[in-house]
């Protein structure tokens, strides 16, 4: 037994060790958050920006892991903590800017970024007159994927019901993902039905107002609930119903081949254009809901990526010079052509490259004829479109007799602000 | 029957008589249990008043050396030669000091009102940025001034040992006693005070990382933390008790209308899964270790030895598996459809939904029950088998009359422990489910959400933290009544003497 | 006589043949229930025409791609180096964690002290609190250390998971108790008459009869940190580089938002495989030990 105990003695030493020698951690200048797919980009992001100046060729520059998605999930933890600067998407602007993780930026900087960038995208950064992020893409939003063999008639007054009929008749699907209400808000907004909130000083809201169980809401939810026994229709979500089958990304890269048409962004081009064929995969505006009604077409929330500087951060003066170095026209011109991201920055967007790539244009057609900016969204929206459209065309529990009843709820849902 | 029949009986039929009262003793035993409640406060009040009649006394006779103890802690040891003790009792009085002064009082001092400053910006002409001057953090004022209260209690707990010693030590000195020497302070840490040497690192270690979170994680119950308090950007404060009136359905303003539903309803389903999973694992899982034990099977370990290998399958993995396999377009749902048979998801259909966690919950848990129950069923004494079979009794009814009385008696605590796991079972929901199928009566809540996979929720996706610490103790007080109701009175607890 | 004797043997017989024949079969039965999901696991792992999750169970192309990309030590997601990572946290929490545990349950066990029966209510208490809202407060109690946070060390996530997992040894005093209640308390005091102090009982008298509960728990302590991805992903964060099994694991099924499990299913299953066979062999070897241990202990509870 004297092993143990000498085992024992030695663990402690080497825990006392350790314990000390992480007192003595080392000085980090700037701590950087990106997907890990854009880690080595970033590297040579952080390269670049050494070699700018001279007093910046010793800083240590960290770069940590945090997918876009999860910002606001893995900031608000510690945002104390968190990274100096930081990559999300634009629908986490308000969250990050209540939990004190978005920097205002002024002067320079507002300038720059007003001036270099889609007027859309610099909305979607700002709250009220404030600005908080630097815009690094425009094309968070969704327009139709079709291939070609498929549905061989498409144009301005086709409707979702002659689309899903073209693929049912090949045994395709068509795959509309309106169990998530990021893409289940174009469906009300396609009608014409609204939401407005008011915020305080603060940036709280204080009152949510919204008609989706209006005349317009009626439609909308109408055309849920013949969607969902639409034939060749099918359905998919971002998780919401549980079932993991019908989760739009998973759903589109494993059955890519079965899918004859499909709602959703520029990021899945790759892969549909892969296995459709490039001169088969037409991407353009989405379909009209009511056939024959032109004002009816399904909308598309816009946004895009951000950089934000941290508020919490130690170093905000080089943070702001380093985001503005990841988010200017040079840099989104190496997103756009290593990752495939398209551009907010004014000029690149006009670029002949730009204009020549499908997916970005796709998006284009549909902003031209039915985009929203995605900005002063209620927070309680998500949650409660997210359930409805699960409940109408995923679980089919909402029908013509009780939908008055549901959108009743979902207003209810939405305009109830936690007190 | 009195004692002497009970002395009477052989053995293994005492075991039956003893497991036979104690079920049908319980409730003449949760009475008693309540009707002892008031004696037990005169019995903590005495408890109470001990220390401080201890420090009067101290106070009152005690000479210049104790009365100095007061002030300077271990001085009365330190003069009257007991060194070691009086220099670590006077260490720890200006460890404590420091601690206090340079760390622990700007925590402590804004603990009443969990900070006043909100953080605002200036702006900075030279580098075009606003500048952010930091306010109060609620969050951290929480935090760190529970860990100052903790330690205060520990330093009030330590002076007092300071003082009761120092007057000891003045009264054996008096009559002329043996004083401990260093050596004798080694001595008795490696026997008669062997426990303090054994738990010192085990109990810091608890305090460190369990108590003073979970004091922490109470005080949140009685603030009100949630989205639109968040730290750092703004503050939050003491709420006293508007939470639970939130769960209990007196406050129905807002979102609060949809608390009360949720939480009733997955309190119910928390209790009848927490039955269900227990009860269903416990024999089903006794009966697979009947069977593989019978006389005559073969391969005895093969048999363990692949449910073995559910255990070595980390849970996480195998849970998210197994929800991929039942998901619509999952291998199970593809074979149903295969052999002409409806499909079965679990996200539609809340039934289902709720049978299949708790068939998968088999799944996860009788691998370990038949582990247990091994080893017991081969202590069963044989001789109670034998008497059955010469009374003509089947392998059915021995099973009832014997079997499953002994196991019940002594695996007791055993299945109590279960059942609370089982309430706080956060894995197999969370991952299997995720709580769906989704209600929209609800607040976020699915169907086969329990109350810890929704309070989970509402902290990840709501940031409801204040609502979710009401929720833990809530269920915190569920649990404790049942295991003080079952727990303490089952004999296994009682007699732990007679066992050694 | 005689006779009826042996023709109700051979009855018996039939009737014992029938019957186990039956458990058998139910024995076949439940062995693939609990086996298919491993094996699923397995298949998938040699999967090769695509890296998603699909309806069915044998590949259509086989191939070794799923384990090669295991062994990336610096990549963007580096599994051997999460794998040493989780190694050395496994190793030394489980050494330090079975020492506390051994030295509290003998302790509740064996001496009698004032503050003992309240220790252990205090104990069954916590056990009872829904244990994840604490995980807030350790993260900041642990940046107060400085072993996480933005100028840490990239080896303070993996030691602060290791104070974490050893600080919390007290809770598990529960079966090894129960085991050392059931060795005659005689022993202690016959070494006692011979001279003996309490800490030689313990270390020379009373662990060496210990083996089966000794090893139990260092099987315990040892696997827990593989399947931990709660706290581990809370306390580890972003660093990628100081990630554990679990944390990466569970990053290829649900990170990104749910994207990820698209691109890295089949590396998930070989990564789980890769992490399970080990531990799955150590249980083959100690699982007398194990169902000693726990039989040991949960008898008395």
């Amino acid at each position: 037994m004297k092993k143990v105990k000498m085992l024992g003695v030695l663990a402690a030493g080497v825990l006392t060790v350790a314990g000390l020698a992480s007192c003595g951690g080392e000085k980090v200048d700037l701590t950087v958050w990106c997907p890990v797919e854009h880690t080595e980009i970033y590297k040579k992001f952080v390269e670049d920006f050494k070699a700018t100046d001279a007093k910046y060729k010793d800083l240590n520059i960290k770069i940590g892991a945090c997918g876009e998605g999860d910002a606001y999930g893995t900031l608000s933890k510690d945002v104390e903590g968190g990274a100096d600067v930081y990559s999300f998407a634009n629908d986490q602007l308000y969250n990050l800017i209540k939990v004190g993780g978005l920097a205002e930026l002024g002067g320079d900087y507002k300038t720059f970024v007003e001036t270099t960038n889609l007027e859309g995208m610099v909305n979607a950064a700002k709250k009220g007159d404030k600005l908080y992020a630097f815009p690094i893409t425009a094309d968070n939003g969704y327009f139709l994927y079709y291939n070609s063999d498929v549905v061989t008639k498409y144009d301005e007054t086709t409707s979702f019901e002659e689309v899903a009929a073209q693929c049912a008749a090949k045994g395709k699907k068509f795959v509309v993902p309106v169990g998530d209400s990021w893409y289940g808000y174009g469906i009300f907004s396609g009608y014409g039905a609204k939401y407005e909130v008011t915020y305080d000083d603060k940036g709280k809201e204080t009152e949510i107002k919204c008609d989706y169980n209006g005349e317009k809401g009626l439609k909308a939810g109408n055309f849920f609930v013949n969607l969902a026994n639409l034939e060749g229709f099918q359905y998919a979500d971002g998780g919401s119903s549980g079932d993991k089958s019908v989760v739009l990304n998973d759903y589109i890269t494993a059955k890519t081949s079965e899918i004859g048409a499909v709602v959703v962004g520029t990021w899945k081009y790759a892969e549909i254009s892969t296995a459709w064929g490039a001169d088969k995969t037409n991407c353009t505006y989405l379909p009209l809901m009511t056939k024959g009604d032109a004002t009816s077409r399904m909308r598309s929330f816009i946004g895009g990526k951000m950089v934000g500087v941290n508020k919490q951060s130690k170093n905000t003066a080089l943070a702001l010079q380093f985001a503005k170095f990841i988010s200017d026209e040079a840099a989104q011109k190496v997103r756009f052509e290593k990752l495939n991201m398209g551009p907010s920055n004014i000029n690149l967007s006009n670029s002949a490259d730009v204009k020549a790539n499908k997916a970005i244009a796709g998006l284009a057609a549909q902003v031209a004829k039915a985009g929203d900016p995605q900005i002063n969204v209620p927070s309680t929206f998500w949650t409660a479109v997210q359930n409805f459209g699960a409940a109408a065309c995923y679980k089919k529990e909402i029908t013509a007799a009780n939908l008055q009843t549901k959108l009743d709820q979902l207003v209810t849902d939405i305009t109830t602000i936690a007190k | 029957m009195d004692s002497y029949a009970y002395l009477g009986l052989s053995k293994p039929r005492r075991f039956l008589f003893k497991t036979r009262n104690f079920f049908v003793s319980i409730p003449k035993k949760t009475l008693s249990f309540f009707k002892s409640i008031p004696s037990k406060f005169v019995k903590i009040g005495k408890k109470v008043s001990k220390p401080f009649i201890e420090i009067k006394d101290a106070l009152v006779y005690g000479d210049l050396k104790t009365r100095l103890s007061f002030i300077f802690m271990g001085f009365g040891l330190f003069t009257r030669k007991e060194f070691l003790k009086g220099i670590l009792f006077f260490l720890f009085e200006i460890i404590f000091g420091l601690f206090m002064g340079f760390w622990g009082r700007k925590y402590l001092s804004k603990f009443g009102s969990l900070g006043t400053e909100l953080p605002h910006e200036v702006w900075d002409e030279a580098t075009q940025s606003y500048i952010y001057v930091k306010g109060d953090n609620s969050l951290l004022i929480l935090l760190y001034g529970t860990v100052c209260l903790v330690v205060i209690l520990g330093f009030i707990y330590t002076y007092y040992q300071n003082i009761k010693s120092s007057y000891k030590l003045q009264q054996i000195s008096n009559v002329g006693g043996k004083i401990e020497t260093t050596k004798d302070v080694f001595k008795s840490l490696a026997d008669r005070e062997y426990h303090k040497t054994l738990l010192a690192i085990p109990m810091l270690g608890l305090v460190t990382f369990t108590i003073i979170p979970l004091i922490f994680m109470i005080f949140i119950a009685f603030t009100n933390w949630d989205k639109g308090h968040l730290p750092p950007e703004h503050l939050f404060t003491w709420s006293g008790l508007s939470n639970f009136d939130i769960l209990l359905g007196k406050n129905v303003l807002g979102e609060n209308a949809k608390f009360a539903y949720t939480f009733k309803d997955a309190l119910l389903w928390t209790l009848v899964w927490a039955f269900f999973a227990t009860f269903s694992n416990y024999f089903l899982g006794m009966i697979l270790a009947l069977v593989i034990n019978k006389k005559g099977i073969k391969f005895k370990k093969f048999w363990r030895t692949i449910l073995v290998t559910t255990i070595a399958v980390p849970q996480f993995v195998s849970l998210l598996l197994i929800s991929q396999m039942f998901s619509s377009g999952g291998i199970v749902n593809h074979m149903l459809e295969l052999m002409g048979l409806p499909k079965l998801v679990y996200a539609m259909n809340t039934v289902w939904a709720r049978i299949f966690v708790i068939i998968i919950n088999i799944w996860v848990g009788v691998p370990y029950t038949v582990l247990s129950c091994t080893g017991i069923l081969m202590n069963i004494p044989n001789d109670l088998y034998e008497s059955a079979r010469i009374d003509g009794a089947g392998p059915f009814k021995m099973y009832m009359k014997i079997t499953l009385p002994y196991m019940m008696f002594v695996m007791g605590p055993y299945l109590i422990s279960q059942f609370i796991g089982n309430i706080n079972n956060f894995n197999v929901i969370f991952l299997l489910t995720g709580g769906v199928p989704v209600n929209s009566d609800k607040l976020i809540g699915g169907d086969t959400d329990l109350l810890i996979t929704w309070l989970y929720k509402l902290t990840v996706n709501e940031n409801n933290y204040k609502m979710a610490s009401a929720i833990g103790i809530v269920v915190f007080i569920i649990v404790a009544v049942i295991s003080m109701i079952f727990y303490s009175k089952s004999n296994a607890v009682k007699n732990e003497e007679d066992f050694q | 006589m005689n006779n009826l004797n042996t023709r109700k043997t051979s009855s018996m017989k039939a009737r014992r043949i029938i019957s186990n024949t039956f458990i058998y079969i139910i024995l076949v039965i439940i062995s693939i229930i609990w086996i298919f999901p491993f094996v699923y696991l397995l298949l998938q792992s040699f999967r090769g025409e695509s890296t998603h999750v699909v309806g069915y169970m044998i590949p259509q192309k086989w191939t070794l791609d799923n384990y090669k990309a295991l062994f990336d030590f610096s990549g963007q997601y580096p599994f051997m180096r999460w794998y040493l990572t989780t190694l050395v946290i496994a190793l030394v929490s489980c050494i330090f964690q079975t020492i506390f545990v051994l030295m509290t349950s003998y302790c509740l066990s064996r001496m009698r002290f004032k503050a003992r029966k309240g220790i252990m209510k205090l104990i069954l208490i916590i056990g009872m609190f829904p244990g994840f809202l604490s995980m807030i407060a350790i993260y900041f109690v642990i940046k107060q250390l400085g072993l996480i946070g933005n100028d840490a060390p990239n080896f303070g996530g993996p030691l602060a998971l290791i104070l974490v997992y050893i600080a919390g040894s007290a809770t598990q005093y529960y079966i090894v108790k129960g085991f050392f209640d059931t060795i005659p308390k005689s022993l202690d005091e016959a070494a006692m008459i011979d001279g003996a102090n309490r800490n030689t009982i313990f270390w020379k008298i009373i662990l060496p009869l210990s083996k089966p509960i000794v090893i139990y728990t260092i099987l315990i302590t040892f696997v827990a940190p593989w399947g931990d991805f709660m706290l581990s992903s809370y306390i580890l964060g972003t660093k990628q580089s100081s990630w554990t099994v679990a944390v990466g694991l569970q990053n290829w099924l649900t990170g990104n938002n749910g994207q990820n499990i698209s691109k890295f299913f089949t590396r998930f299953c070989s990564g789980a495989v890769f992490t399970s066979i080990p531990i799955m062999v150590l249980f083959f070897l100690l699982q007398r030990y194990y169902v000693e241990g726990i039989t040991g202990g949960s008898v008395k509870g």
